[in-house]
């Protein structure tokens, strides 16, 4: 049933046939990736955006999908340059920040650097939290469309969205090279369908060959009237379209999966990643302009310049197809955050320390699950609803951008490296003009469910304080500072039983040998076996008491868990040992019918300083 | 740790009947002595709840009933197994 390492034959299978086999820590370098496979894992959030960041733009000067706008639907080219102008920042921004920080970690590292431990708590939560979105959205998004093709199975989309989810995980499991040869094509086909579209667009309305935009009832009428509700319409426009900015920070976060020279490899790959995210969101925002593309509740934009562009035929279709892919592949680049960042934190002693493992295949599988259990419980939560998920987004990662850029200004006041200066203006420019969106993208999306997260983010904050403190709190107790050599110890074996066989006898034996004071206890829950029992302990091991407890409430565990606390006050002992017989079934099935009092008495006792817990097991041969 | 049978059963016969009269419920388990041979432990339950009671082993033979009575009284009340009133 066992492996020599103490696995079970099926999981081991299981596992195996899933993941893959176990990889060396050796070889821990040979999964880093080149730039090409990197931008596979890291882009595919990041350029999803593209699919519906010029929507967002559209939706919000149009006030929610009406056709008509409220504002020129010109205004999407000028905020769509103004979100690329801070894509820029914040770009040149993290660019900087691999150099300076090349462990990775991306806004934590920097602000715990250089503005303290509560900025890098609220950047690292905020992340934390906004990966999980991440997934959250991306697959639910991924999903919609697929039940957006195939309608019956939108009773279904929970479940699907899990499958999908489980998928990812599998995937990203096998490890970052492995992972990265998965997803290389969807992301790629993503982005040359992408810039065909682009192109071609382009090229057509160049040539004459489509109408020009359609002027919006109020641009036509003359009658812009600049007010309070305008600036809010456009800063709203502004603010939703940012969701383009999302996903940059796993580059940074993630510098130690790239081959090195690891940052200059991950900066130039954050600087393709940038220009491709620009020119195809400017690009996609100016072609719905020329083609006066609006939103439409039953099409995406993106869907419906394809099928102006390409006419509805396979080129169409395979735009579709990678549109899809890539929203659910949005997921991929949490799996590579997520896990890298909780690692940095468990490092700090900030989260669990499992977070910090490497799992068989040199990658945080413990961070990788977590992520998983978290997006899929928002996943069942909000139904697997777009609408109901999408106003979480964003408040986390723009928080994180400006807490790095902010921290990066005080980086650069403290070196005295050449540049410093403009370096540090560009970065507070930057800070500025996140803290600005993420002041309107709060307010915004306050009701929407924003709250929510700016709720969360502390609440994260302190559960990791309260995990430092408690991780402190075990240091100080577990230090040899003050240690103080016992005299001898002094303790009494209690051993459980329910009858007289090999395993009793084997444990008995067992408690003999580590104590001079044994005690056999038993507890009778009206059978008429008493005498029997007593019969045979007299046979078999005369020189040890037995105790029998009668229940009159049938109850094993009450009289037996009473009779250990008496036995720890009996006699001032140091410790009491409970030494527990248990049976290990040949067939994992098989040990399902045993040792459920000794599982049961074993969590009941973890809890009792002075009781220590051990088995002894007799084996069995069939 | 054992002691011998007659020696467990005059202990039985002794302590048997004061638990009995302190309260009908209790009854006597079991009794067994520490390798030290200086601790007695008698083992008492009332319903589900047991009860180990030291007694100095060595002041246990000669000690008399009354102050025998007063010292298991005394930590069957200190264990909530007796109301203070008896």
């Amino acid at each position: 049933m066992l492996e020599e390492d103490g696995e079970p034959h099926m999981w081991r299978w299981l596992k195996e046939f899933l993941i893959g086999s176990p990889l060396e820590t050796a070889s821990l370098h040979e999964q880093r990736l080149p730039k090409k496979s990197a931008l596979a894992v890291l882009a595919s959030d990041n350029l999803s955006s593209t699919a519906y960041a010029t929507e967002e733009i559209l939706l919000a000067l149009t006030a929610g999908g009406t056709a008509a706008f409220l504002v020129p639907a010109y205004y999407s080219i000028p905020i769509g340059l103004g979100i690329g102008l801070l894509t820029l920042l914040v770009v040149i921004s993290y660019g900087q920040t691999m150099y300076a920080y090349p462990t990775g970690g991306g806004a934590y590292t920097v602000a715990k650097e250089n503005l303290g431990v509560t900025s890098a708590l609220v950047a690292g939560a905020s992340l934390l939290i906004d990966y999980v979105l991440t997934v959250a959205v991306s697959v639910t998004a991924g999903i919609a469309a697929l039940t957006s093709a195939f309608p019956s199975l939108y009773s279904h989309r929970v479940a699907l969205c899990l499958v999908a989810l489980t998928v990812v995980l599998l995937a990203n499991l096998r490890g970052v090279r492995e992972s990265a040869a998965i997803f290389l094509g969807p992301v790629y086909l993503f982005i040359f369908s992408a810039y065909a579209l682009v192109i071609v667009g382009l090229a057509r309305y160049w040539m004459g060959a489509t109408p020009a935009a359609a002027p919006s009832p109020a641009a036509a009428s003359g009658e812009i009237l600049w007010n309070f509700a305008l600036v809010f319409l456009v800063l709203r426009a502004f603010a939703s379209g940012c969701a383009a900015l999302t996903g940059i920070e796993a580059v940074a976060t993630g510098v130690k999966i790239f081959q090195p020279p690891a940052s200059r490899n991950a900066a130039l790959t954050l600087y393709i990643l940038a220009a491709m995210l620009g020119t195809l969101f400017l690009g996609i925002t100016a072609l719905a302009y020329f083609y006066g593309v609006s939103p439409r509740a039953e099409e995406t934009v993106v869907s419906q310049l394809g099928r102006t562009v390409f006419g509805a035929g396979p080129v169409y279709y395979v735009l579709q197809g990678a549109t899809m892919l890539i929203l659910i592949l949005a997921a991929n680049t949490s799996f590579t955050g997520f896990p890298r960042l909780a690692s940095v934190m468990a490092q700090d002693r900030f989260l669990p320390r499992q977070l910090a493992n490497l799992g068989d295949r040199l990658v945080f599988s413990n961070g990788m699950a977590l992520l998983s259990l978290v997006a899929a419980g928002l996943i069942i939560a909000f139904d697997a609803s777009v609408h109901n998920l999408i106003p979480l987004y964003m408040v986390g990662v723009f928080t994180a951008f400006t807490l790095s850029q902010a921290g990066m200004v005080i980086h650069w006041r403290r070196t005295r490296e050449r540049g410093r200066h403009w370096r540090a203006s560009v970065n507070a420019i930057g800070a500025v003009a996140t803290a600005l969106v993420l002041v309107v993208v709060a307010v915004v999306k306050f009701m929407h469910g924003a709250w929510l997260i700016l709720v969360a983010i502390p609440v994260l904050v302190l559960a990791c304080r309260r995990v430092r403190l408690h991780y402190y709190q075990v240091g100080r107790e577990m230090s040899l500072a003050d240690y103080e050599k016992p005299e001898e110890l002094r303790h009494t074996a209690v051993v459980p039983v329910a009858g007289m066989n090999k395993m009793v006898l084997g444990a008995i034996e067992y408690a003999r040998s580590i104590s001079k004071d044994v005690v056999a206890v038993t507890v009778n829950v009206g059978g008429d076996d008493r005498d029997q029992l007593l019969e045979q302990w007299h046979a078999w091991a005369p020189e040890v008491p037995l105790v029998v407890l009668e229940s009159p409430f049938r109850s094993i565990h009450r009289p037996l868990l009473r009779f250990i606390d008496e036995m720890e006050g009996w006699r001032d002992d140091d410790v009491i040992t409970v030494v527990i017989p248990e049976f290990v079934a040949k067939s994992w099935w098989h040990q399902f019918m045993h040792n459920q009092t000794a599982l049961w008495l074993r969590a009941a006792l973890l809890f009792r300083p002075h009781v220590v817990v051990t088995s002894v097991r007799q084996h069995m041969k069939k | 740790m054992e002691l011998t049978p007659e020696r467990k059963q005059s202990i039985r016969r002794r302590l048997e009947p004061l638990l009995a009269a302190l309260d009908p419920e209790l009854k006597f388990i079991e009794v067994f002595l520490d390798s030290s041979r200086e601790n007695l432990a008698v083992v008492a339950q009332k319903e589900d709840r047991p009860a180990v009671l030291r007694l100095d082993f060595v002041r246990y033979v000669s000690m008399p009933e009354a102050e025998l009575r007063d010292t298991i009284t005394q930590q069957l009340r200190a264990k909530g197994l007796l109301d203070s009133a008896k």
